[in-house]
């Protein structure tokens, strides 16, 4: 690792190793920069930021064993100073006010990284907050919708995986006439035409996740 | 419309529910019982008045008895009173041998009236009953008039005309003063009968008219509860099964018809619950299928495609930074971004393909597998493997979504083989078995490594996970069986109530 107390130090947390590599090499050419390490899942993240304790962390969301919102948020909670970016692949409001909410400084789209993201890294850590402006759009879009309840996302997640309203109220423990309400609900408040539909939207915006 | 809340028939929700479930008899047994029961109860009704128009025929019988015997009275007083008119006129002409000529003409008249009367007046007892004197007085003049008759003969035959004239006087004439007051007394008893009679016969008419209509409407109530009772558990289930199917058309195949019973309709019933679970399946079935299949595209796209041009942005945009001053590092950096390129488009080819296959049209599963097979061969550069499809069994129709992700599987296999095994045979092997449908991929290529078999394999190779999933998704079971230089080989068991079941059947 190099000395130079001026460079930031950066972790980068992807289960891909393409887009890892992608990164390293960006960040390998900066010289006001240096990759202190990576990680591919984020139990992995949570042990890499003990040990290195990184200026700047870049975390993506959808990892196996543990995702970055729960890493993040481990984190956060360890180091309430830990400056983490979050990239992801879709832009999906609810995923990026919840990313926001659990202390992430920025949220890039991996669709625009290789044109932000060594800005964002340098602006956070300067200790600036950053947005991706499709990510702006995203929450501008919602942000005067209906927000699902906790116990309408259950049941949003649950038609996701294929449930048909019975197994879902086995599940859930409530009734299948509950069920069918938030299911209207549901549909009402994303605007869906159908069950498949809501599932689809429940995922493009990042109520639930695969 | 009705309002479609109600998910069954609830047996609370209205009162005569109860009546209705305990439908135990057959629809035709239903029937004919309740038509029995308004026949007996029309027949019982028209007995009923039968029995009230005998109940006012007995008092006009009774009345005519009593003006018959009161009129067997009127003749034989009339021929009592010509007995002693004919005495009178023989004892004036004082003809002995004609007197008793005629005696005996006289006697069998006199004779036949009294037993015309003692007939009439048995034939209306009740005025013996009301006047117990009557039949004595008859008795008395049959038994004297006889007698006063003899002795009249006896003494006409003596020559003693003076004793006939004397008894005509006397003891013939107390008899036609008995009989006369036994007409009177009768007349009387038969006026009191008429009156009788007739009172009778008002009361009898005043019941009737109470008494028929009453068992004319009883028996149309009958007819009506029964009618309405044979109606309503018919019409009920029925409505019940039009609600049921309204609720299938919206797509609510939760909605169960609950008759109860064992009638037709309830067999109808159970019939109709069993068809919406089956509708009900096969509706989950496409419509996991679709999800699980949309996921399956989005996850497939984010894993593969989407990570290499992630990827490779970020390698040009190194480029980009390192040119024109570090040329020689960006041509190293731009060389193996061109490389990574390419596998990029194998990967999204290989998506593309995923996708192509998805909507398989052929329904011969082996066909289309050795069609892959060609292909994946018609590929590989370096390598020809040998490749072999075989079937075992009859070939049996699948469910077209069982058979897409059989495919798939296979495909998934295939292209492993093909692609990382560097196996020199290559084999397929499918088979339908009564008890199950077997699908075996197997080469004797330079196998898998264990850390990828026990799960921590690399994203976007192999497959592995996704093979698995498509498994479970269709309840099939999945074994992987590998070894490093010894190849290796997918299984995929799917019991035949699955594979080939009805409930996968299209009918």
């Amino acid at each position: 690792m190099s000395g130079d107390i001026s460079q930031i130090r950066i972790l980068a947390v992807d289960d891909h190793p393409l887009v890892r590599q992608g990164i390293a090499g960006l960040i390998g050419v900066q010289p006001d920069m240096v990759l202190a390490g990576e990680a591919s899942t984020g139990r992995e993240a949570i042990q890499q930021f003990r040990v290195l304790h990184p200026d700047v962390t870049l975390m993506d969301l959808q990892m196996p064993e543990m995702n970055g919102i729960e890493a993040l948020i481990a984190i956060r909670n360890e180091f309430p100073d830990a400056k983490v970016i979050v990239l992801t692949t879709y832009a999906g409001d609810v995923q990026i006010v919840r990313a926001l909410k659990a202390g992430a400084q920025a949220y890039l789209l991996k669709s625009t990284l290789h044109k932000e993201l060594l800005q964002t890294i340098r602006a956070v850590h300067a200790g600036k907050k950053s947005l991706s402006a499709e990510a702006s759009y995203e929450i501008a879009e919602h942000a005067t919708d209906d927000t699902l309840t906790p116990a309408e996302v259950a049941v949003l997640r649950l038609i996701a995986a294929g449930n048909a309203n019975k197994q879902i109220a086995d599940q859930l423990s409530i009734t299948e006439e509950t069920v069918k309400s938030r299911v209207k609900n549901i549909l009402s408040k994303l605007g869906a035409n159908d069950r498949t539909h809501a599932a689809m939207i429940g995922l493009k915006r990042g109520i639930i996740e695969l | 419309m009705q309002p479609t809340r109600m998910k069954t028939a609830d047996p609370t929700g209205h009162g005569l529910g109860p009546l209705f479930q305990r439908r135990k008899l057959r629809i035709g047994t239903r029937l004919t019982v309740c038509f029995l029961i308004i026949a007996l109860s029309m027949i019982a009704a028209d007995a009923v008045a039968f029995w009230q128009f005998r109940q006012m025929a007995a008092p006009s019988r009774r009345l005519s008895n009593a003006d018959h015997a009161s009129l067997a009275l009127v003749r034989l007083h009339l021929d009592v009173d010509t007995f002693r008119e004919r005495v009178a006129v023989l004892e004036s002409s004082q003809d002995a041998k004609q007197f008793s000529n005629e005696a005996a003409e006289l006697r069998q008249s006199l004779l036949r009236d009294v037993q015309d009367a003692e007939q009439a007046l048995r034939m209306a007892p009740e005025i013996s009953r009301e006047d117990p004197t009557i039949p004595a007085a008859l008795e008395t003049l049959k038994a004297a008039l006889p007698s006063q008759l003899d002795i009249a003969v006896q003494l006409s035959g003596a020559g003693d005309w003076m004793a006939v004239g004397l008894r005509l006087k006397q003891q013939i004439q107390d008899l036609i003063d008995l009989c006369s007051s036994l007409v009177a007394r009768v007349d009387k008893q038969a006026q009191q009968q008429r009156a009788k009679a007739i009172q009778d016969a008002e009361t009898a008419r005043q019941r009737l008219f109470v008494v028929v209509p009453l068992a004319g409407l009883l028996t149309l109530l009958v007819a009506v509860v029964l009618g309405w009772y044979v109606t309503q558990s018919i019409t009920v289930p029925l409505v019940e099964l039009a609600s049921g199917a309204d609720a299938l058309a919206r797509g609510d195949f939760c909605h169960e018809v609950n008759f109860g019973g064992n009638d037709e309709l309830a067999v109808l019933g159970k019939a109709f619950n069993h068809a919406a679970r089956q509708l009900h399946n096969q509706f989950e079935l496409t419509l996991e299928a679709r999800v699980s299949e949309r996921t399956r595209i989005a996850r497939e796209l984010h894993d593969t495609l989407l990570q290499s041009f992630h990827g490779l942005l970020l390698r040009f945009q190194t480029v980009s930074q390192l040119l024109p001053e570090r040329s020689v590092e960006a041509k190293e950096k731009l060389d193996s971004a061109i490389e990574q390129a390419a596998d990029a488009l194998i990967e999204g080819r290989d998506a593309v393909q995923g996708l192509r296959d998805s909507t398989l049209q052929n329904n011969d599963l082996a066909m289309a597998i050795s069609t892959l097979g060609e292909e994946l061969a018609a590929d590989s550069i370096n390598y020809r493997p040998a490749f072999r499809v075989a079937v075992e069994g009859e070939s049996r129709d699948l469910h077209p979504i069982l058979r897409d992700e059989i495919y798939k599987i296979a495909a998934e296999a295939l292209r492993n083989a093909f692609r990382h095994s560097q196996a020199r045979r290559i084999e397929v092997e499918i088979r339908y078995d009564k008890e199950e449908f077997r699908l075996r991929v197997r080469d004797d290529g330079n196998g898998i490594d264990s850390a990828v078999l026990a799960g921590r394999g690399r994203e976007g190779h192999f497959g592995l996970h996704g093979m698995r999933e498509r498994a479970t998704l269709i309840g099939a079971t999945l074994t992987v069986w590998s070894e490093a230089d010894a190849g290796t080989e997918v299984e995929l068991h799917l019991p035949s109530g699955t594979a080939y079941g009805t409930a996968w059947r299209r009918s």
